[in-house]
């Protein structure tokens, strides 16, 4: 009988270099800083309970986890996983893929916006 | 004004999402509209928690930090309304399953999961 890992295990903060064969190690706190401010954005105390922090850490894990598989089983009668996916997956929850347009949209605005901005420095630099 | 600054600003890394995508999927070809979308959906489903979990504190008359327990029963209820993903069989021996020598799939319950606590310990 296998025994998962996926019991209480090291908080391990450290950005291992672990190459990724052992997908049952679950480095707990990863995004422990990132999810306490956004708990106390979406309505939590200022400072969250670590038990409840870590708790919405594995819920979320969990659910990206399943999220990623499904996308895979998807994308892979199509060839490759992609973006289509996921959004595919989401398409019923509403908030979500109109924010995920959002999202990718202001993605290639920043893209074009940075790439406009080299090509200007280039002319500024063969001007001189 | 700062609860809204932290809900504005706050977001998951996007390198340890990469990470954590590569992980499961176990593939090097992440690209970054991707990650950036799934941190938004992670984003998006912390909300959705959160905001259920203080439904849950008003329903019960308690107040002050959350806790799992308030986070236990939110989490049920997204599960009852359809928005988690549910998972037929258990991912966790994933690798195994798709080696040649099992015959059938094995459809395991949440025995593992630390969230089949029935019962509010806390």
């Amino acid at each position: 009988m296998i025994n998962p890992s996926t019991g209480p295990s090291s908080k391990a903060k450290v950005e291992s270099s672990q190459p990724s064969e052992t997908s049952f190690k679950r480095k707990r706190g990863v995004f422990q800083k990132d999810f306490q401010h956004m708990m106390y954005g979406f309505g939590d105390d200022p400072n969250p309970l670590p038990e409840t922090v870590t708790l919405v850490e594995e819920i979320v894990v969990e659910y990206v986890t399943d999220l990623a598989h499904k996308a895979q089983d998807i994308g892979s009668k199509r060839g490759k996983l992609s973006v289509e996916d996921f959004l595919f997956l989401i398409r019923k929850d509403l908030p979500k893929p109109n924010r995920c347009r959002e999202l990718l949209s202001m993605q290639e605005e920043l893209k074009q916006a940075r790439e406009a901005f080299e090509v200007d420095e280039e002319k500024l630099a063969t001007l001189e | 004004m700062s609860r809204y600054e932290s809900f504005r600003r706050s977001a998951l890394q996007r390198s340890n999402m990469r990470r954590l995508l590569v992980s499961i999927t176990g593939s090097q070809k992440i690209s970054l509209p991707m990650t950036i979308v799934v941190c938004g959906i992670a984003k998006m489903f912390v909300g959705e928690l959160v905001e259920k979990a203080r439904i849950v504190m008003t329903e019960r008359k308690e107040s002050g930090p959350i806790r799992p327990c308030h986070i236990r029963e939110a989490y049920r209820r997204l599960k009852l309304e359809g928005k988690v993903p549910k998972r037929s069989v258990q991912r966790l021996f994933g690798p195994l399953l798709m080696s040649s020598s099992f015959e059938g799939r094995y459809i395991f319950t949440e025995t593992f999961s630390p969230l089949s606590k029935k019962s509010c310990t806390c």
